[in-house]
């Protein structure tokens, strides 16, 4: 179990907000909900949350100018968008307003939670560490070669990148979109599976051979490193 | 009655009220200047011919002496003409001259008698019946001499410019109200015929046209700007028709087979079979959400050429990304996938889209292109003299050539038994990104296989 958030969700729609406010508490975190952009601002304004939710429309100020104040006012707070469906320019112009990610409604919890969670997560871990570690999987970010239990493994360059991104986030679960974004920054829920012979030829890389697999499938929702670690 | 309200309202009658009133007021205005200026006009050239008759006489006293005052004044009163002359004495009594009478006041003091005053003569009837201005002079012996000059003529003169010019203005104003009024009521003819067809296209029927009356004048003008518009709505109305006609059609079936699943997972007993029976039941109703995702996305491009933004990028690097995230797809499908692009192809495009294209057309290859023995894709961007071109080209099983105008309709699927996943909206979603760009999607048989090009024109 990731560690647990505080976590305010700016969203006008009871329905969805309750739906999502118990969804995120069953996951351990603990979630502020208000209804209106203006009161939003003011809790936001506060700098105590790890991650703020926030619906587009809202009444009172629209969730994009509540960023763009809360941003003026120098609070950091990593920030998730939603918008409706279908909008085309609204990713780049939420991201614009200062907000970090953007899922579009109707999202599949999965999809949000993972998001939330890397988010928390880009504030914590300052993103400098030379090497990153994964059980016995070690990945040196200065020549780009991963070697586990001492055999070195020779990555493409975007494969480098899949495994950097996925063992910066071990012990999450990352949704192919995430992957798609973050590894060829593409920006779309990926209809295909051109996503998954990527994975699995970097897992024929990392896993073949060895005893415990450390890059899961995690059906219907995307893929996970594990962190024999975190997980005893 | 009614009529006669809604012509009071009408844009020609206010015209119509609104030039009566200033030019009435101005012409009015004109008529008054014009006569007091005569008036003025003549009164000086009367003080002139005054003054110098005044002089004359008074030389004329001067040299010969005031007995010789008489005669002169009684010989110049015989001459025929408007001239006055009188000649009392310091009692008033009239000595000579062709003035009968006048109010004896005028003769005591000297200097002109301006206002125009009354006075009689030899031919009225004992009353004071005509007007003058005059001067009064004293002449040696206390002599008042009046010399002046009757001004009926010029009032007459001047009567006649001011009736002339009501009347002519009057006739003016006559016929513009009535010419004014004449094309007001034509104007409202025309506008009640077009008020009447636009209540018959607003009641639904949108093949209705408006009547252009063939003047070719504004009206016309505008009743044909209205005519295209009407068109180009009824063209969109009928698109939406086809399109919501093919919602309901296509998402029936998703529909109801999301619905047979739920039905079937009820009778499920917990466990791994319930689990995979919900996960796809959610991965129905993604699908379903796919489609209509699609849809929105497809119509905010068509409709949204003005709020969607444009930047600057460099093509290439989108192909060759999306190239090498396919490259591994191809080899694990033993597909022969090759990326030719040209270096640094730039253009002002909505980079997000462009790559959603891309990618809709090589899932088409991958999907559909395939059914060769030795499969081929083809990624290629290129730079021609007019266009930007971005193609995928497969030699796969191709599109009929009948079908080739139609695959690119929202919800149309050659594959008719719709076996493999998909909307039938990736074409028709390419086609209006290549729109949105001012460019176009051509789809050319490759015998076998199929071409597909955005042409992007050359900034």
């Amino acid at each position: 179990m990731a560690e647990s958030l505080e976590i305010l969700l700016v969203e006008d729609d009871i329905e969805q907000a309750r739906h999502l406010v118990a969804s995120l508490e069953e996951q351990g975190h603990s979630v502020t909900h208000v209804e209106n952009g203006i009161v939003g601002l003011r809790h936001a304004s506060t700098a105590r949350f790890d991650v703020l939710i926030v619906d587009r429309m809202l009444p009172g100020l629209d969730g994009l100018s509540l960023i763009e104040k809360m941003r003026a006012d120098s609070v950091t707070t990593p920030t998730l968008i939603l918008s409706a469906l279908g909008q085309v320019d609204d990713r780049v112009k939420g991201l614009r307003a200062g907000g970090d990610d953007y899922v579009t409604k109707p999202y599949s919890f999965p999809e949000l939670l993972a998001r939330v969670e890397v988010l928390a997560r880009r504030r914590d871990a300052p993103n400098s560490d030379t090497t990153l570690k994964c059980g016995d999987l070690v990945l040196d970010r200065i020549n780009h070669v991963a070697v586990r239990d001492g055999q070195k493994i020779t990555l493409q360059p975007r494969e480098y990148r899949l495994l950097e991104y996925l063992m910066r986030n071990a012990g999450r679960l990352v949704t192919r979109s995430m992957l798609l974004e973050s590894v060829w920054d593409l920006h779309f829920d990926p209809q295909t599976n051109v996503i998954d012979v990527h994975v699995s030829r970097l897992r024929a890389k990392i896993d073949k051979g060895f005893e415990t697999p450390l890059l899961q499938t995690i059906r219907g929702k995307g893929y996970q490193m594990q962190n024999p670690a975190n997980d005893s | 009655m009614r009529r006669f309200a809604r012509i009071l309202k009408t844009t020609a009658f206010r015209l119509t009220l609104l030039y009566t009133i200033v030019f009435g007021t101005l012409a009015v205005g004109i008529v008054f200047y014009i006569s007091f200026n005569t008036g003025r006009l003549l009164i000086q050239q009367f003080q002139i011919t005054i003054d110098e008759e005044v002089g004359e006489i008074a030389r004329i006293v001067r040299r010969t002496g005031i007995r010789r005052l008489i005669p002169l004044i009684e010989g110049r009163a015989r001459q025929p003409g408007a001239n006055l002359y009188l000649v009392a004495d310091d009692q008033g009594r009239i000595l000579a001259g062709n003035v009968r009478d006048l109010d004896r006041a005028l003769l005591i003091e000297d200097g002109w008698k301006l206002p125009p005053f009354s006075y009689g003569r030899f031919d009225d009837e004992g009353v004071l019946a005509s007007r003058a201005v005059a001067r009064v002079f004293t002449l040696p012996g206390n002599l008042r001499l009046l010399v002046g000059r009757d001004i009926g003529e010029a009032e007459r003169f001047r009567n006649i410019v001011f009736r002339a010019s009501f009347l002519s203005l009057g006739i003016m104003a006559l016929t513009g109200i009535f010419l004014w009024l004449f094309m007001g009521r034509r104007a409202l003819k025309h506008l009640d015929s077009v008020t009447a067809s636009s209540r018959r296209i607003m009641a639904g029927d949108l093949s209705q046209r408006l009547p252009l009356s063939g003047a070719a004048d504004e009206f016309d003008r505008l009743a044909a700007s209205l005519n295209a518009m009407i068109a180009k709505v009824e063209t969109l109305n009928s698109g939406v028709q086809v399109m919501s006609d093919s919602i309901a059609h296509d998402l029936k079936s998703p529909l109801t087979r999301l619905r047979n699943q739920a039905e079937a997972a009820i009778n499920i007993k917990q466990g791994k079979d319930k689990t995979a029976a919900l996960q796809s039941i959610v991965d129905e109703a993604d699908a379903i959400i796919a489609t209509f995702n699609a849809l929105l996305t497809i119509s905010q491009v068509e409709a949204g050429a003005r709020t969607i933004e444009r930047n600057p990028i460099d093509l290439s690097s989108v192909v060759t990304t999306i190239g090498e995230l396919y490259e591994a797809k191809a080899e694990d499908e033993n597909i022969a996938f090759q990326v030719k692009s040209e270096n640094a192809v730039h253009a002002s495009v909505n980079r997000e889209l462009i790559s959603q294209a891309t990618i809709n057309l090589l899932d088409n290859a991958f999907k559909y292109g395939v059914g060769n023995a030795t499969p081929q894709i083809t990624l290629t961007l290129k730079k021609e003299p007019q266009h930007i071109v971005l193609s995928v080209l497969d030699n796969g099983d191709g599109v009929p050539d009948e079908d080739l105008p139609r695959v690119r309709e929202r919800f149309v699927r050659l594959d008719k038994s719709r076996t493999k996943a998909g909307s039938g909206l990736g074409l028709s979603l390419v086609d209006a990104i290549a729109r949105l760009h001012d460019g176009h999607l051509v789809l050319l048989p490759n015998n076998p296989g199929l071409i597909a090009e955005i042409h992007i024109p050359n900034q």
